[in-house]
């Protein structure tokens, strides 16, 4: 019901109980209370959403309540403004329409101005005498903060087209216009050396650079992985997107099978798989068309396609700054499904195959408000941030798929650029494997798993030394580790 | 009618006497009226831009769509007997019509060339606020050639870019120059015949809010806010305020302040946590529009200082900048220039830069003025791309005037005006400048039944006298 309604029930009930003024004397003293003990400053829209009343029934009290302290109580101290509207003609002739905002001594002087008055209301009560208008604003505009989709609904006017989006709608929208494939993904990293044995075990939802062909892998991943693992997902945006995936799944699926069952273990600890992260797989290698990226790719692809599903999510707020979180916490309100958002979330690679922590990101809404909105303006601090984690993202190419994987996390920021134009950032977590025939390399990421960025950074270096295909690599391990000073926590 | 010339108000007052019988809450419902968006050709998908173009293409777009019409137009105002001739087929001493470009040279234009030449070594060119002096000259253009024009012309009130026909001679002895005897644009196209209205309608044209400025006004944006959403007022006020259908943001509503580049000069360390001056600015907008948007329809278009591609035709804001008022459907992000119809009337209009820029460039001093000329050379734009930033348009020139509005308005603008503009064919079109608010807290309120405009001005002043005084006398 809407408030509207409810307070015409409230309305109802009281005077079912046979007193009709029994509610507005309860008002009264609410007004009394508000004024007199806590020295507010009660506007009539404030009263109107706190009392939860219509706005024209607060201005009725006010009213009552002034001449109640004046007449009845003889008490005085009351500081009151009025609202009056009319037309008045300016200097130039010009006949306008004029809405003010005056002191009661100001009034009559106003009034006289105007012909004619179209409104006189009263507009505020308080104790305190007012300089200016900023606390009148302060006090209604905390007010509305508070909740600030029912700002206006005690307001006399109703427009039923104004409907709230269903998120469904949204995620759609939103959808579509993350489901052409971006034009071009941003990567730092120019090597073009065979990816496949990189592997990222958790949601992630692009791998940059490196990977270009493992990208391509994700879209054609995505079918595989989003039929698994996927807990709570809105249907009809699914089936959306699902009928996307449809076509490449097929020919992928022979790929898939040794890369499967590491796969799903990872799948079970997935709680939340986004649609979008499956479409956005799809669309951020688009352009990576390397057919000599080897199998490996595609394995490590799937199974990363799978774990960035679940991951999806996770766009971190601690990268982006506390803008992001408000808008995160905003659209979680509307949120069906619970979001558990690990705040301060360091890279936590458990176990090379751990089940990655789980981690549900807002909606894909949020995500691409977060990052395209962020992301415009913070893109330089991201695509910064994004060259250091890029660059040190490692991927083993060792060849050989027989390998035991080790996955580490890594938060990485990936940005895009979207069907519109429009450049995405994301951050999301991607798994990178380690070969475990190499001596040093599962050390690092084993031991500094629970370290921060930075250390992980430090752990691709050395490890990318390893990894000869990657020729830039060591240069770039270096780098980041010089940049990695400068990184954001 | 209490928007209007002569407000017939009831129920005033009526909040501060005695309560009467009925109940305090009555909730009128919002008018709904038809909406057609006639945007498309400002719109282009983003990926399919190429800025590799040079924008000769849409110069002869331009004077290829609107030789036709300058053709019939001028033909209409000479007769038959005189040739239009190109340039290059000119005869010397003949009297005949020319169709071509306006181009005007001006040595105080800021160019490039000249800031870049090192054989100058010029200091660069101050920023004016007009570039105009006597000296103008004014060059005819067309595909091949072009030449002066010198005679019945004036430069001073001439820009670069419109379309002209010439009627003169180039005289023998005087060859290079076009005497000007006469001059005409094309016609004022066709107007669809306005539909009538019998309820009052209201459009409300806000511009310039200019959040995150020195001079915002919070205040009394949230008093337009209140009012136009139906809180404040008497009953009679918010019935009329309930006619309000659609509510359009023009352009500017965050402030040039907050454009401020100069993080981007600044050490990476020393501005890694600092965020851009228009997020928070972008983030109390949404407040805004998620008020208005509960109630009412809301258009928002870019203007110069907003976080938009600069050239024109400005794109969509993108609505991930507005989390919270895009869950409402009657959020409308839209481009600028922006034409659309409602209810059958038709509204085209900018958020600013063509006037300005026009201010900048010519001696007229009437905003309105200005307006009225854009809508007679049949243009929105006329000086892009020359000094005005625009999109290099390959396959046709959006800015061309094809259909009359009825409604051509130019926002941000320093004071609220509007004119009646009646074309030759009986068309009739309301020319409205919108003020900016946060020097006016004025906002326009145009009646879509009989083209009337209204501007309603917010204020709020205390007097800070301090003295003690008694609260008057009430019913005592």
């Amino acid at each position: 019901m809407s408030p509207h309604a409810i307070s015409r029930v409230k309305k109802l009930i009281l005077m079912i109980e046979n007193n009709k003024m029994t509610e507005t004397s309860l008002f009264m003293e609410n007004l009394d209370e508000f004024i007199y003990d806590e020295n507010k400053i009660v506007t009539y829209k404030w009263l109107s959403n706190t009392l939860q009343i219509h706005v024209n029934l607060a201005k009725r009290l006010l009213f009552m309540f002034i001449q109640q302290e004046r007449n009845k109580k003889d008490k005085d101290g009351l500081k009151v403004t009025y609202f009056v509207a009319g037309l008045s003609i300016d200097s130039n002739g010009v006949k306008k329409h004029l809405c003010s905002v005056v002191s009661e001594k100001d009034l009559n002087v106003v009034r006289s101005k105007l012909s004619p008055v179209t409104s006189c209301h009263i507009y505020s009560v308080h104790k305190v005498k007012l300089k200016d208008t900023n606390a009148l604003y302060a006090t209604d505009f905390e007010k509305i903060k508070e909740n600030i989709f029912s700002a206006t609904s005690y307001s006399a006017i109703k427009f039923e087209k104004a409907q709230q989006r269903r998120k469904e709608d949204t995620v759609k929208e939103s959808q579509t216009s993350a489901s052409q494939a971006p034009s071009s993904v941003i990567t730092v990293k120019k090597d073009a050396a065979p990816i496949s044995s990189s592997t990222t075990t958790h949601g992630n939802k692009k791998k940059t650079q490196g990977k270009v062909d493992i990208a391509s892998m994700f879209s054609q991943q995505s079918k595989p992985v989003k039929k698994e693992g996927e807990v709570k997902k809105d249907k009809p945006s699914e089936s959306k997107t699902q009928n996307k995936p449809e076509p490449k799944k097929g020919g992928m699926n022979s790929f898939f099978k040794t890369a499967d069952k590491t796969s799903f273990k990872v799948e079970e600890s997935k709680v939340v798989v986004k649609e979008k992260s499956p479409v956005k797989n799809v669309k951020s290698p688009v352009e990576i068309v390397n057919p000599a990226k080897s199998r490996k790719g595609k394995l490590s692809d799937s199974e990363d396609n799978r774990t960035n599903k679940s991951k999806r999510r996770r766009i971190k707020a601690d990268l982006f700054d506390s803008s992001s979180d408000e808008e995160m916490e905003v659209l979680s309100d509307e949120e069906d499904e619970p979001i558990t958002c690990i705040e301060t979330e360091p890279e936590k690679p458990a176990s090379p195959k751990s089940p990655s922590p789980k981690k549900q990101k807002p909606s894909p809404v949020s995500n691409i408000e977060n990052t395209g909105a962020a992301g415009k303006k913070v893109n330089t601090g991201s695509s910064e941030r994004k060259d250091n984690t890029e660059s040190t993202e490692r991927k083993d190419n060792t060849g050989s798929t027989e390998r035991k994987r080790k996955r580490v996390k890594k938060l990485v920021a990936k940005t895009y650029k979207d069907e519109d134009g429009f450049m995405i950032t994301e951050k999301v977590y991607e798994t990178d494997s380690t070969d475990a025939s190499d001596q040093e390399t599962p050390k690092p990421p084993l031991s500094k798993k629970n370290g921060t960025d930075n250390l992980n950074n430090k752990n691709k270096p050395a490890q990318k030394k390893k990894t000869p295909p990657k020729k830039a690599s060591p240069a770039k391990g270096k780098q980041t580790s010089m940049t990695s000073f400068f990184k954001k926590k | 009618m209490i928007y209007s010339d002569k407000p017939d108000p009831d129920g005033v007052g009526d909040f501060i006497t005695e309560q009467s019988e009925e109940a305090d809450n009555h909730v009128f419902c919002r008018s709904s009226s038809d909406y057609q968006e006639h945007n498309d050709r400002f719109k282009f998908k983003l990926k399919d831009r190429s800025f590799s173009r040079q924008y000769a293409h849409l110069y002869s777009e331009r004077l290829m769509t609107m030789r036709p019409k300058l053709s019939k137009a001028a033909q209409d105002k000479w007769g038959l007997e005189f040739p239009i001739r190109k340039l290059h087929e000119l005869v010397h001493g003949e009297k005949c019509i020319v169709i071509g470009t306006l181009f005007k040279h001006m040595e105080l234009r800021p160019s490039i060339l000249k800031e870049v030449s090192e054989e100058h070594n010029l200091m660069p060119q101050p920023i004016r606020s007009k570039y105009t002096e006597e000296n103008d000259i004014l060059i005819l253009e067309d595909e091949l050639q072009r030449i002066f024009l010198i005679g019945d012309i004036k430069a001073s009130t001439s820009v670069t870019g419109p379309v002209i026909a010439v009627f003169g001679k180039e005289p023998e002895n005087d060859a290079g120059k076009f005497y000007v005897e006469e001059y005409c644009f094309q016609h004022l196209p066709n107007q669809l015949p306005r539909p009538i209205i019998e309820n009052d309608r209201y459009i409300a044209f806000i511009s310039g809010i200019e959040i995150g400025g020195k001079q915002e006004k919070l205040f009394q944006l949230q008093l337009f806010i209140d009012l136009v959403t139906g809180q404040l007022g008497d009953e009679g006020q918010q019935k009329a305020t309930s006619q309000i259908v659609r509510v359009i943001v023009a352009g500017n509503s965050l402030s040039q302040s907050t454009q401020d580049k100069d993080s981007l000069n600044k050490a990476k360390y020393l501005t890694k946590k600092t965020a851009a001056g228009s997020v928070e600015a972008i983030k109390s907008l949404d407040d805004v529009l998620v008020q208005l948007a509960s109630c009412v329809d809301v258009d928002i278009m870019a203007g110069e200082f907003d976080p938009s591609n600069h050239t024109l035709p400005q794109q969509q804001l993108h609505r991930c900048m507005f989390p919270q008022a895009n869950s409402y459907q009657t959020l409308h992000n839209v481009t600028n220039p922006y034409d659309f119809s409602v209810s059958g009337v038709r509204i085209l209009g900018s958020s600013g830069q063509p006037i300005d820029d026009i201010y900048r460039y010519s001696d007229i001093d009437n905003r309105l003025d200005m307006l009225e000329k854009t809508l007679e050379w049949g243009h929105v734009a006329p000086t892009a791309p020359d000094t005005l930033g625009c999109y290099p348009f390959y396959k046709e020139d959006p800015f061309i005037i094809s259909e009359c509005p009825h409604v051509y308005f130019a926002a941000n603008q320093k004071d609220f005006d509007s004119r009646i503009h009646k074309g030759a064919d009986g068309q009739e079109v309301l020319l409205l400048t919108v003020p900016k608010f946060c020097e006016t807290s004025t906002c326009v309120l145009v009646n879509l039944r009989n083209l009337e405009c209204q501007p309603i001005t917010f204020d709020a002043n205390f007097s800070t006298d301090m003295s003690a005084d008694s609260s008057p006398e009430q019913d005592k």
